[in-house]
């Protein structure tokens, strides 16, 4: 399922005093089966981008196309499900949305509320608890009495139960240990290869973006102002700071290196990348 | 919800916003209660016109006060129309069985019309050049007397001020959980009764939830801070009539005497 965004604009409170500018012209195209990652500084209109994707906002002026589904400002509110069926969103601290008195009841709503029976609702719950890493036994507990971290993963369970084609993730690892961060983002990983679920995600952290994203937005102030694969992306360090962005950590240890005589060439990206290209520089052969 | 401007303030810098905010408090009530004093055009045509003067002063745009007046708009018109159908008196205009427009009915009607839409552009004028936090200042500063009595005024303040403080907090957090729960399938707000009122548990626990974690962290914040209760706490921001308070001040006794001296 491509999403396209078709000059978007989108007007916060738009015809009152308050009226304040969420997007300026975005056109982007969001290829079905990409891995594509949103960067920027905050409020420079990540989230805003977000819910437009399933309509959660709908823009002021422009045309999103997801699939089949075209989203304009006069597009009724009615009529929505299926496409909030094919766009699974994982919000900021999605433990927010737990409210059922057990796990698996948790994870079987979204499902339930898009026409699945009780029955393989919760069929789909015990697999999805498996996958986001948590033992059976929570599925009968309730989800108040489980730790932060693992609140946040039945709450991606519950997105996941809906099996979207689409997975848009806003920071989903924020405030996570890193143990728990790398499992997760290896889980999405995971689904992207093997599921060739699209992935959106929005992050703070370089090093994810370097690891997994196909695609990079860059936005401020509403605007996209840079589109392109990791690589160009993080080519002009300069620039990125100039837009209070970074370097992944490998990038940063390269340059570090070079600014002592090492050479490297292409930038590397990911630990891998650097370790091959460091290896003939400080003497090490070739394992064979 | 956004739409929602009573309790809204508008940042400026007018002779109105720089008012002692216990002024512009006691000044509104006191203008909600003289305009009961008016009865005919020209003591109704005074209050206008000195409405229009105080939000001219405010230097807010005339819109912003209509707004106020638009969500009051279907119980204003029901009270007129009470008016005009059942005041008896002077010419009838038109009758039809109990129900007859009058003379008197319509002039009524007109006043209580007017009444109405001044108290609210007042109210509105309030809260729109007056942080809710000085308000409850304010209230606090006025209550102060009933201290003796053994009302915890300090501790009534400091409630309101939380409150009025978590009004943005928790209307933010009902939009997130909104958001998540209409991804995941939820209609809010379409369906029968019953529908609605299921669809909006997913919404409720996880406000009270977090409300409660909010008002934890709070404490637990304050307490570690060194908070004991208000006795004897110093303000940051004290609050100080100057010359404009009185100015104020004398405008109302003068309104009061025109009032008087206008009504019939």
């Amino acid at each position: 399922m491509d999403i396209t965004f078709d000059h978007v604009n989108f007007t916060y409170q738009a015809g009152t005093p308050f009226a304040g500018d969420g997007l300026k012209d975005v056109s982007v195209t969001i290829k079905d089966g990409s891995y594509t990652a949103i960067i920027g500084h905050t409020g420079s209109g990540k989230s805003t981008l977000l819910q437009h994707l399933n309509a959660l906002l709908k823009p002021t002026s422009g045309t999103v196309t997801i699939g089949d589904f075209k989203i304009t400002n006069e597009t009724s509110n009615k009529n929505l499900k299926p496409l909030r069926q094919k766009v699974g969103m994982v919000f900021q601290f999605a433990e927010n949305q737990l409210f059922e008195q057990t796990v698996a009841k948790d994870i079987a709503f979204g499902p339930k509320n898009f026409g699945v029976s009780d029955e393989e609702a919760l069929k789909l719950a015990a697999q999805m608890v498996k996958l986001v890493g948590l033992p059976d036994s929570v599925l009968e507990q309730s989800p108040f009495d489980l730790s932060g971290g693992q609140m946040r993963r039945v709450a991606i369970a519950g997105v996941l139960a809906m099996q979207p084609e689409v997975l848009v993730l806003d920071e989903p690892t924020a405030g996570l240990d890193p143990a728990g961060r790398n499992e997760m983002m290896a889980m999405f990983q995971k689904l992207h290869e093997t599921q060739g679920l699209t992935i959106v995600l929005v992050t703070h952290l370089m090093d994810d973006v370097a690891d997994f994203a196909d695609q990079v937005l860059v936005m401020d102030q509403g605007q996209l102002i840079k589109t392109g694969s990791p690589r160009t992306i993080f080519a002009d360090p300069a620039w990125l700071t100039a837009h209070q962005l970074g370097l992944p950590k490998t990038a940063q240890m390269a340059q570090a290196l070079t600014a002592k005589g090492f050479q490297f060439d292409p930038q590397p990206l990911t630990t891998e990348e650097l370790a091959q290209q460091l290896l003939p520089q400080i003497g090490g052969g070739a394992h064979d | 919800m956004t739409k929602l401007l009573l309790g809204r303030y508008l940042p400026g810098d007018s002779w109105v916003h720089r008012l002692d905010p216990r002024t512009k408090l006691m000044a509104s009530f006191y203008y909600i209660g003289i305009i009961f004093l008016a009865n005919n055009w020209q003591s109704y045509l005074l209050m206008f016109v000195a409405t229009m003067v105080m939000v001219a002063l405010s230097k807010i745009k005339l819109g912003f006060f209509l707004r106020g007046v638009r969500p009051m708009i279907w119980l204003i018109l029901f009270t007129v129309a009470l008016q005009i159908f059942f005041t008896k008196g002077g010419t009838v205009y038109w009758s039809w069985g109990w129900l007859a427009i009058t003379q008197y009915g319509l002039t009524n009607g007109a006043f209580i019309f007017m009444r109405f839409v001044l108290i609210i552009f007042v109210s509105t004028l309030l809260t729109l050049t007056t942080q809710p936090l000085s308000l409850a200042d304010a209230v606090e500063s006025l209550l102060k007397p009933l201290r003796r009595i053994g009302v915890p005024v300090t501790e009534l303040a400091l409630v309101l001020q939380i409150a009025l403080r978590f009004v943005p907090t928790l209307m933010d957090q009902t939009t997130k959980i909104m958001n998540a729960q209409r991804a995941r399938g939820v209609d809010f707000g379409s369906g029968n009764l019953f529908q609605q009122m299921k669809a909006v548990v997913p919404l409720l626990i996880p406000l009270f939830v977090d409300s409660f974690g909010i008002a934890e962290d709070l404490a637990t914040a304050m307490d570690a801070r060194g908070y004991q209760g208000g006795d004897g706490r110093t303000k940051f921001r004290i609050l100080q009539y100057h010359q404009p308070d009185i100015v104020a001040g004398l405008a109302m006794v003068l309104l009061t005497v025109g009032l008087v001296f206008l009504r019939a």
